[in-house]
């Protein structure tokens, strides 16, 4: 056990005081934060939009369409509008309007049918048809346009119309196991779309880090001196937890750094217009954390002892890059099933891929932050994943302890299922 | 206890080749003893079973009297030299020696103490907070030897610690060696020099083809190797001198050496004649003396064909 603890130190420290370690530590934080602040600060909306209503609808709607436009809206990513309203018909004046939207006179034309009450239609020409929030508001626009002269009809005057159409909002927000409801929607997604890629970004770079680091000993023959003091086991035990207290004292140093931010909280909405309920998404129930914790720790063992037994198994960096991959497919699984589990955290790929040691310690953190995994649930798949750690370690041992010492050509299969049998 | 390792009837084969077959020998307490052969003789292979690195197929190995593979406690008390060197080439020099010895149990800050005393004595004291990777290959080599006996060891194992040294560092090597010797340690290195082992050993046992050819006291090697040849010299250069070498019977075989005679002796006549015989010349008789064979004359009449290298299946070798 000491010598594990030395080895483990040894792992520590140098990883520590490397620049790459320096460097991921800082750089991860400001990627993350350019992720939430970026969109805020660039202002994806905004701005102003000149268009050209081509209005052969019945009285009325091209008036209501361009009032509406033209309405001041709230918020800051509201677009303003210059309507320049024209009788039709269209086609005599296809040509001109084009010419105008190519000289950049205009931005566009939305052109009212005569028949549009019937219809339903309207056209609308623009330089960039993506601006997804000027087809939403046109949109807007027409269609209570379109209702309110429908329901003028009807008997009905403007004012009852307007509030016969009022769009519902909803708000979203979990409720918690102490009966508390906490986080939006939108924090929420946010919250496990991170736990995913950061669980999956540090078990593949850790991983790949420790398969480098097993070839390194054991092309530098390093790996006899160790051997001739420790048992090989105890070797490969100490890299691995070695790595493990790396990675969580990395993590440790961004959670410490995001509750300073999250304390923050006041001062970002002000400056940057963040909404304070982005940080419910930061601020987990204890229980949620103790959650991560568990699931990251033991599925961060299973897939570091995978790689330290690969890297035991090849002889050179580039037999090692070809396994990288291979190694990697496991944790594509809760890739390809994101929207399933993100969306329906309660439903049966979900609870399936949180059993399964390979995907749970990705999986069951996803879910406990988007909901309240039944106890039972966890239980079961704690215990499923420290088998399956069990397991793996188990056979990643063998292959280690075989490996390590081997030279000469890369194994066949055959060769493995041997030294697994030797071991 | 009288010997500081022992092996009986020792073998390991890999894929249906034998590396090592029924090896056994005695490595006396407080000697240098060195194993000696061709390449790929197999001397690597029995140090790291001894090491306890490679698990061999059978036989009993008794290192400083217990068995490696029972008490792994007892290489706590060997300090290794592998063939092949490495070090972290990341670390600093001194950090690297401290994490070898505190897992040869040394506490962390005796280990620092002694690894900094090391560094002096073989002149890196300067080097201590570099990084290995900034230093010469013969500095590295030095650092590696700090590893294998900053613990104080009282078994040092080199598995061919000469290859790669420069003269001056061989005579670094050879006065630590006999120092750790002067202090009661015993030191068991291989190599295939036949000059430094005949220099620096008390014992030898040469292998090859993975079986022992021969061991024992160095002298007494030499002594049963030595044969029937004669040297023999006059005070000065005389005509009856030249005419009894050329005829006196009891010779077979008289060779001019560059200041007198090498003689073979009949086996019918005995040295006390020659001398006898000799005496009786007019010259005084200045040189009479067994031709002692060097160690390497030795190996090359004992292990000649065995030297040539043998194809070996390639296999990864476990």
């Amino acid at each position: 056990m000491r010598n594990v603890m030395i080895i483990i130190r040894r792992e520590f420290n140098e990883r520590v005081r490397t620049k790459s370690f320096v460097v991921g530590t800082v750089l991860f934080p400001v990627f993350m934060l350019a992720l939430v602040f970026l969109p805020a600060l660039i202002k994806s909306g905004g701005g102003e939009r000149t268009l050209v209503l081509v209005d052969q609808s019945p009285a009325g709607i091209g008036e209501r369409v361009a009032a509406a436009l033209q309405a001041p809206r709230p918020g800051k990513e509201a677009i303003r509008y210059t309507v320049e309203r024209v009788p039709g018909p269209m086609d005599a004046q296809r040509a001109s309007l084009n010419g105008r939207v190519e000289k950049k006179e205009i931005d566009g034309y939305v052109v009212i049918g005569a028949d549009v009450l019937k219809t339903s239609q309207v056209a609308y020409r623009a330089r960039d048809v993506t601006k997804l929030q000027v087809v939403q508001d046109i949109e807007g626009a027409v269609t209570a346009a379109v209702q309110q002269v429908r329901l003028a009809g009807s008997g009905m005057t403007p004012a009852q119309v307007a509030e016969l159409v009022r769009d519902v909002d909803v708000q979203a927000a979990r409720i918690t196991g102490d009966g508390q409801e906490r986080g939006n929607l939108m924090a929420t997604l946010i919250a496990s779309y991170v736990i995913l890629f950061l669980f999956v970004q540090l078990i593949t770079l850790y991983g790949q880090n420790a398969m480098r680091s097993v070839l390194e000993e054991k092309n530098n023959r390093i790996v006899e001196v160790i051997v001739s003091s420790v048992k090989p086991m105890h070797l490969m035990a100490g890299k691995v937890l070695g790595l493990a207290s790396v990675v969580l004292f990395q993590i440790g140093i961004w959670v410490a750094f995001g509750a300073l931010l999250a304390s923050q909280a006041g001062f970002l909405e002000r400056r940057f217009g963040i909404s304070a309920a982005a940080f419910s998404a930061v601020k987990l129930q204890p229980s949620v954390v103790a959650i991560l914790l568990v699931f990251f720790t033991f599925g961060f063992i299973l897939y570091a002892a995978m790689y330290a037994a690969a890297g035991a198994s090849v002889t050179s960096e580039q037999e090692a890059q070809q396994l990288t991959f291979p190694l990697m497919l496991p944790l594509f699984i809760p890739m390809v099933f994101i929207v399933p589990v993100m969306t329906d955290p309660l439903g049966t790929i979900a609870r399936t891929l949180s059993l399964i040691p390979f995907t749970s310690p990705v999986v069951m953190p996803m879910r406990a932050v988007a909901t309240d995994v039944p106890a039972w649930e966890i239980a079961a798949a704690i215990g499923l994943l420290v088998l399956g750690m069990l397991g793996v370690v188990w056979i990643a041992g063998k292959i280690y302890r075989v490996g390590i010492l081997s030279t000469g050509k890369k194994p066949s299969m055959g060769e493995l299922i041997r030294w697994l049998r030797m071991a | 206890m009288s010997h500081a390792l022992l092996l009986d009837g020792v073998s390991k084969s890999y894929a249906g080749h034998a590396a090592v077959k029924n090896l056994s020998l005695a490595v006396p307490q407080g000697t240098i003893y060195g194993i000696l052969g061709p390449n790929g003789a197999g001397k690597s292979t029995t140090l790291r079973m001894v090491m306890n690195i490679i698990i061999r197929d059978s036989g009993r190995i008794a290192l400083l009297g217990a068995d490696p593979q029972v008490d792994r406690s007892v290489l706590h008390r060997v300090g290794y030299l592998p063939e092949e060197r490495g070090l972290y080439r990341k670390m600093s020099v001194i950090d690297v020696i401290t994490f070898f010895a505190e897992l040869k149990g040394v506490p962390a800050a005796r280990a620092r103490s002694e690894g900094a005393r090391w560094l002096e004595r073989m002149g890196l004291g300067d080097w201590r907070n570099a990084k290995v990777e900034t230093l010469s290959k013969g500095m590295q080599q030095k650092v590696q030897f700090v590893t294998t006996v900053v613990h104080a060891p009282d078994l040092l194992i080199l598995d061919e610690p000469h290859s790669g040294l420069d003269p001056v560092n061989q005579e670094v090597l050879r006065d630590t060696i006999l120092q750790a010797r002067d202090e009661g340690r015993t030191v068991i290195f291989s190599t295939h020099n036949m000059e430094q082992a005949e220099q620096m050993c008390e014992h030898v046992c040469i292998i090859a083809g993975g079986e022992k050819v021969l061991d024992g006291n160095l002298r007494d090697v030499r002594r049963a190797h030595r044969g029937n040849r004669y040297a023999v010299a006059f005070d000065e250069p005389s005509e009856t001198a030249d005419r009894f070498m050329a005829t006196w019977p009891g010779f077979e075989n008289v060779e001019r050496a560059r200041d007198g005679w090498v003689a073979q002796l009949r086996a019918s006549a005995s040295p006390r004649e020659l001398v006898a015989a000799a005496n009786g010349l007019d010259v005084p008789l200045s040189r009479f003396e067994h031709v002692q064979p060097s160690l390497h004359e030795i190996f090359v009449s004992k292990v000649g064909d065995a030297a040539r290298p043998r194809r070996s299946p390639e296999v990864a070798h476990a």
